[in-house]
């Protein structure tokens, strides 16, 4: 018994999470990753005090320059400062990825706790509908319910939340048929906890390993997502700055001022990287037999 | 280990080590073990879990992977340095001269072939000419399995049926050292002595000398000729069964004998257990390597280990108090 | 005789899945249209214009069946789309849709054949590669380009190629996609990140896979290592990587609309991305059918490859 309660990490006290944290340090990759997400998230607080211009001040006179010690990374077809720009772009990246994954996790948690936990025909219904959903290319899906939704930050995160929904629900329903018959679930039934009680503090907390590393790797999709409708011309409207929506304008002047192509994009690959490194280290950490 | 001096052994090891580097340190899986085997004999190799003894079967395969695994030392099978072969040459041993028969028979057989196909890979890699399909029929019919279910896949068979078909394929191309990896362990009781009948059965008509890697003494005693104990990567008492099996002279091979049930011992009595854990393979002992587990340890003892040596002839161990010494000892003590 | 009933076996099991296909398919219809039913935005106004009188919006709306109960007009669209493979009418472009999705298809699955193609005959050598050659130069180099490829949008890679190889070197055009030449890079666009995302998977499969006892066995068999890769632990492995080829495609069709907007090929993506613009729902509509259903089978087809691969399934 208590080879199998090692072998899942069943959550006893912290330790299952500070084992993580052990493994995780040494995984110099994830630790950079981390880094920069927490670099980003301090850009996106205080985009205010960091960037030197608004995201919006135009300059006419300095239209589509490229890079010099007045604008680090140029300015655009309106004169306005493509760093800053990048900067305050980082809020919409970051809020879509952590806000949309949240939406999913909430709901695709709860609807794979629930199938998982009753099983049966409330199992059969609920997954079958997932199915339904899977069956739909992602950003497919996306891209249909943010032009029903219309643009918006909002809609965006609704619209990049629900195409992430399925993924959870199979996880979380696995974790919990993984989980549903041992005998500490058993034990808290035979106490006359309720199924309320007995999803949410027995089965949930003991099922969040693989969800939180399925997270961290879907808040990169999310962004990816998020920067891949805004560059459709679904996403954030103008002028509020984002990356998709920043290379989307760039593409004109692809020729003649490449660097306006190149840089908005390199902030979305340095993000998802870093969010890819992390999850791959959290995976490792969170189990290590797979890694040896 | 030079004890046979009439024929000259089949295979013969000679100060092999093999680590391996992993993560968390240094693995030191086998440390200088010594052990020859001669034709037509069987062997029981016998030790707790991860005392180097599958390790030990593998590096005379050459199926030590390296990285992360090296191997030091001599292993000679027929007179031929088997470290020392080719690619080529060491690919003609394995099935050809030296087989083997895994531990775990769920997952040592490929899950998307067919038994039978199975069979007939070993036998076209090591007999020229066709008919291996016919020599896989007749390899089934041999374990015992009716030879139409050649075409099922491994899930289709049960546990023991699994492992007659390992023993199929070991057998196929009738080598000389079978080399049977705790081939019961994974098995119901019920089976296990079927499928150790069998081995039996088939190694006197095959004709082929057999190594038996075991935890478990009540099966040596069956099969065996000679006994070699295994503790941490290095052989502790060598002997034919007999000898052995009368008068263990490790404290360890001792405290093996102890934790057997025995049906003529009083009911009321504890099993005896060895205190302690088998050491750490990152970091061995100083000194003998079962000193922290001894119940007769010395301070010698924990200075350094005494190396084999011959305490009676044809009886080796490596301790420097053997049981025997001690139980006189003990009894001249008490009287 | 056992033969004959494998073959039995098999075939049950891939009419079930098909079977099991129709009432997902179903449902993707009904879905799509009851979403794109409850938009704001009357259809009659979209076609007609602003301008357009009460009475003329009137029969539009009768002629076309909106004023319909929305059970009946569900129930008409799949009807039709079941029976005349008719998927309604685009009264933007003043055409049926089926028609309008027909023209463009053979490109955007000639562009999707190829990025398949292309990912799977780089991404698995890669692998597998990289799984033999654990921790050498090749293999960190690779781990390192793939979580790149992983983490690039595809339209910026996209936009990096042309500016690489159009707008710099002048080897390749930026637009089209009939000459083969032109069909270079819009493929390596879209199989930019399955690349990756395959070789990623493959790698690890194989390095669990040749670890396990039966690639050990076949080894103590004498088997020589190439074949032992190929032929017992690559099989193995493939289980895994289907599911994740299977699963990209999906990714990869939504990835052609971007790579069709960027290189100016006229393929269904690209007029889903007008018909976006406009508020063409028909299209839409019937643009997102259309990659599910080509979704649906793809899996499938990875689904009865698997039942090939792996006995376990349909023998039981």
């Amino acid at each position: 018994m208590d080879k199998v309660v090692a072998k899942s990490g069943f959550a006893r006290g912290n330790s299952l999470w500070r084992y993580t944290f052990i493994r995780l340090r040494r995984n110099y990759l994830a630790m950079i990753g981390l880094a920069v997400i927490l670099v980003l998230i301090l850009a996106a607080v205080f985009a205010e005090r960091i960037a030197p211009y608004g995201y919006a001040t135009q300059d006419y006179a300095m239209i589509r320059k490229p890079p010099s010690a007045r604008h680090l990374l140029g300015t655009d077809e309106f004169g306005r400062d493509v760093l800053s720009r990048l900067i305050y772009g980082s809020r919409v990246s970051l809020q879509v990825g952590f806000i949309a994954v949240s939406i999913a996790l909430a709901a695709g948690g709860t609807i794979g706790a629930v199938a998982g936990y009753f099983g049966g025909a409330v199992d059969n219904l609920l997954m079958r509908i997932m199915d339904v959903q899977l069956a739909i290319p992602t950003i497919l899906l996306a891209i249909v319910i943010s032009s029903v939704l219309g643009p918006g930050l909002f809609n965006l995160m609704i619209a990049v939340g629900i195409t992430a929904i399925p993924r959870f629900a199979r996880l979380m329903r696995a974790s919990v048929l993984s989980v549903k018959n041992t005998e500490f679930i058993e034990a808290a039934r035979a106490m006359g906890a309720s199924h309320t009680r007995v999803i949410l503090l027995y089965i949930m907390p003991n099922c969040m390993a693989p969800l939180i590393v399925q997270a961290t790797i879907n808040v990169a999709n999310a962004i990816l997502f998020a920067a891949t409708l805004s560059f459709l011309g679904l996403g954030v409207q103008p002028p509020y700055p984002e990356w998709g929506g920043m290379l989307s304008a760039a593409r004109p002047y692809l020729r003649g001022n490449a660097y306006l192509s190149v840089f908005p994009g390199l902030a979305i690959m340095i993000t998802i990287v870093a969010l890819n490194c992390v999850g791959d280290g959290l995976r490792d950490a969170l189990d290590p037999k797979q890694k040896r | 280990m030079d004890a046979a001096p009439v024929s000259a052994p089949l295979l013969d090891i000679r100060d092999l080590f093999v680590r391996f580097r992993t993560d968390a340190g240094v693995v030191h899986a086998v440390n200088g073990l010594n052990l020859s085997l001669r034709r037509g004999k069987s062997l029981g190799f016998v030790g707790e879990t991860g005392a180097g003894k599958t390790t030990a079967a593998l590096a005379a395969l050459q199926l030590i992977q390296s990285p992360p695994g090296e191997m030091t030392g001599e292993i000679f099978f027929e007179g031929q340095d088997v470290m020392k072969m080719t690619e080529p040459e060491k690919r003609a041993l394995r099935g050809g001269k030296i087989a083997m028969i895994f531990q775990d028979p769920m997952s040592s057989l490929n899950p998307i072939m067919t038994v039978e196909e199975q069979i007939m890979e070993m036998v076209s890699l090591h007999s020229a000419g066709a008919g291996a399909r016919e020599r896989a029929r007749e390899m089934l019919t041999l374990v015992g399995i009716r030879p139409e279910r050649g075409k099922d896949y491994p899930h289709q068979l049960s546990g023991g049926m699994r492992q007659r078909v390992g023993i199929a394929i070991a057998l196929a191309c009738e080598p000389s050292l079978l080399i049977a990896d705790e081939p019961t362990t994974a098995l119901d009781v019920t089976i296990q002595a079927q499928v150790i009948d069998l081995i039996k059965k088939l190694q006197s008509e095959v004709r082929t000398s057999l190594l038996l890697i075991t935890h478990d003494l009540g099966v040596v005693a069956e099969i065996c000729d000679e006994v070699a104990i295994m503790y941490a990567g290095r052989l502790v008492e060598a002997a034919d069964l007999r000898k052995l099996y009368k008068k263990p002279l490790h404290p360890y091979t001792q405290g093996l004998f102890d934790a057997v049930p025995r049906l003529d011992a009083d009911p009321d009595e504890k099993l005896a257990v060895i205190s302690g854990l088998t050491p750490d393979p990152t970091d061995l002992p100083k000194g003998c390597s079962f000193s922290p587990r001894c119940p007769n340890v010395r301070d010698l003892c924990r200075e350094r280990s005494c190396g084999m040596r011959e305490h009676e002839p044809g009886h080796f161990v490596d301790c420097h108090f053997p049981m025997q010494d001690r139980n006189a000892a003990n009894r001249g003590d008490g009287q | 005789m056992r033969g004959m009933r494998g073959k039995a076996r098999l075939l049950k099991y891939i009419v079930r899945r098909i079977l099991l296909l129709i009432p997902v398919i179903l449902c993707v219809t009904a879905v799509l249209f009851t979403i794109l039913y409850f938009t704001p935005g009357d259809p009659a106004h979209i076609a007609l214009g602003q301008e357009a009188t009460r009475e003329a919006i009137a029969a539009f709306r009768a002629e076309h069946g909106l004023d319909d109960p929305f059970v009946v007009q569900l129930g008409r669209y799949i009807y039709r789309a079941v029976v005349h493979a008719d998927l309604g009418y685009s009264y933007i472009m003043k055409s049926p849709v089926s028609y309008e999705l027909s023209t463009r298809i053979p490109t955007t699955m000639k562009l999707a054949f190829w990025a398949v193609a292309f990912s799977t005959l780089v991404g698995i050598p890669l692998g597998v590669v990289c799984a033999m050659r654990q921790y050498s130069l090749l293999d960190s180099l690779t781990t390192l380009v793939t979580l790149l490829g992983v983490s690039m949008p595809t339209f910026w890679t996209g936009l990096l190629l042309i500016l690489a190889f159009s707008v710099h070197l002048e080897w390749l055009p930026s637009m089209g996609f009939s000459t083969p030449s032109e069909m270079v890079l819009p493929v390596v666009t879209l199989s930019g990140s399955t690349i990756a995302i395959i070789a990623r998977i493959t790698r690890s499969s194989m390095l669990e896979v040749i670890r396990t006892d039966y690639v050990r066995t076949a080894r103590a068999k004498g088997q020589k290592e190439r074949v032992v890769i190929l032929r017992h632990a690559l099989p193995n492995a493939m289980i895994p990587i289907l599911t994740i080829i299977s699963m990209q495609f999906g990714l990869l069709l939504g990835g052609s609309l971007i790579t069709e907007a960027i290189f100016s090929i006229s393929g269904v993506g690209r007029l889903m991305i007008e018909a976006i613009n406009m508020r063409d729902y028909p299209i839409i509509q019937g643009g997102v059918l259309f990659i599910s259903v080509a979704f649906c089978l793809v899996n499938l087809a990875v689904d009865i490859l698997y039942a090939f691969v792996d006995p376990r399934i349909h023998v039981k």
